[in-house]
């Protein structure tokens, strides 16, 4: 036997496993090689230190642990007993294509034409929605300005003496508008007869050292967005107006609370 | 161990008896909980994993097929809920920061007022328990299943899904591996 030999079977030599004719040629071999016997007595000893390691014991709080996660793990398991119950079989490829087919739904229900305020949330979509002809009244949006107006090219341009006060109006409130818009749906209708030019610029002034966001259509309208709560304080400045005479409507524009869903209202200020 | 007790509980477990669930736990609680010490050596984390164990059995208890392989069934849910956690905590640095002098390794180690001998055999034996932690995954398993649980083969091949002559040359190599680990304390 050679030493290379030797050491494949020291855990049969050591569990009394061996055949007798291996156990020969293992015991003669052991016999007249010092370096195997040293090995084989190491292996001996870290036998005998490793089968002399003590076990601890368990500690006392394990079985009241094992229930206490049990108890947390209850609900999750009742959710889980009833998915089984349901015996779902689904295979992969099944699953891949409901899971395709609800992701294709999904995309098709957002880029629905039904979906208008998706349409209407994006400026591109809404200058080309514009420029087919469609108008979106049946369902408002959240209120923004944007989500208000598509963008018209076809309009006279904004009166230039209103227009630095309009556009300074936008740019500290809201923001930059390029081009004039169409009206689609405001909250409230104003039309105010008998006011010149001079009775304009001094209404715009009052409503911006309000805040209120003015934004120039055409030459003989304007966008007003103003606070629900200055609705008030809207009415009484065109009450100010004196003998200049206003219509607005709806005319439960004229209560205090006209629509509570609402933080920012439109006005829509025609002059006559 | 007592298969045949195990076996019977496992069928009053099954027919409702909560009872029977905690004489199983108790059956086997030393072993599992020793074995999970062994692969993650902190008492802490060998609690937390050997109640995680059970309560896998608990839930899982009706995968089993044949209640008379209940033992090899929890060894190889043990076993893999060992590796898992020795993963998950070798990923996270936790064995880096012990060492031989670390007192929080899971040995019980005494304070310095132990008389000298049984400091000497904690030593050793914390030495041992060292050695066999530092082994490779496969090695350190056979070792733990074999030498420390004195499973037999049968039950070590049922539990790592391995011929009998596979586990008994991957024990050998293990032990070998081991003693070259501690040839200088030999």
């Amino acid at each position: 036997m050679q030493c290379t030999e030797v050491q494949p079977l020291f855990t049969d030599f050591a569990d009394n496993t061996l055949s007798r004719e291996e156990l020969h040629a293992l015991t003669d071999h052991l016999r007249i090689c010092r370096t195997c016997t040293l090995e084989w007595r190491e292996f001996e000893q870290t036998l005998s230190l490793v089968h002399s390691l003590e076990t601890f014991p368990p500690p006392a709080d394990l079985l009241p642990g094992i229930r206490a996660k049990l108890a947390k793990r209850g609900l999750f398991d009742r959710a889980w007993a009833l998915i089984e119950a349901l015996n779902f079989s689904l295979s992969i490829p099944v699953a891949a294509a409901i899971f395709t087919i609800a992701m294709l739904a999904g995309f098709l229900l957002k880029t629905s034409p039904l979906d208008r305020t998706g349409i209407l949330q994006s400026p591109i979509a809404q200058v080309g929605a514009l420029q087919q002809g469609e108008m979106f009244t049946s369902r408002q949006p959240t209120i923004t300005p944007n989500a208000m107006f598509a963008v018209s090219h076809n309009e006279e341009p904004f009166d230039s003496n209103l227009a630095p006060l309009a556009l300074t109006a936008m740019t500290t409130h809201l923001g930059p508008a390029k081009c004039p818009h169409r009206l689609l749906s405001p909250d409230i209708h104003v039309l105010l007869e008998n006011i010149d030019h001079d009775g304009q610029i001094a209404l715009c002034r009052e409503m911006l050292r309000r805040n209120w966001q003015i934004r120039p259509i055409t030459s003989n309208l304007i966008l007003v967005y103003l606070p629900q709560a200055d609705l008030r304080d809207f009415r009484a400045l065109l009450g100010r107006l004196g003998h200049r005479r206003f219509v607005l409507m709806p005319a439960a524009a004229a209560e205090t609370r006209f629509d509570s869903d609402k933080k920012v209202l439109t006005a829509a200020l025609r002059f006559q | 161990m007592p298969y045949q007790e195990a076996a019977e509980l496992v069928r009053a477990f099954r027919q409702g008896d909560q009872q029977a669930f905690n004489r199983l736990v108790s059956l086997y609680q030393r072993k599992i909980y020793n074995l999970a010490l062994g692969y993650v050596k902190q008492e802490d984390e060998a609690k937390d994993l050997t109640q995680d164990i059970f309560v896998t059995v608990f839930r899982q208890i009706d995968k089993l097929k044949d209640e008379s392989k209940f033992g090899a069934w929890l060894y190889q849910l043990a076993m893999n809920h060992c590796r898992n956690r020795y993963q998950k905590l070798r990923r996270r640095g936790f064995f880096s920061n012990q060492s031989l002098d670390d007192p929080e390794t899971g040995l019980n180690l005494s304070s310095g007022a132990t008389p000298e001998k049984d400091y000497e055999r904690e030593n050793t034996s914390r030495l041992v328990r060292e050695a066999i932690a530092s082994l490779a995954p496969a090695e350190k398993e056979v070792i733990l299943l074999r030498d420390l649980q004195e499973l037999s083969y049968e039950e070590i091949s049922e539990i790592l899904d391995l011929p009998m002559g596979t586990v008994k040359s991957k024990l050998n190599r293990a032990r070998l591996a081991l003693k070259n680990r501690l040839k200088h304390y030999l």
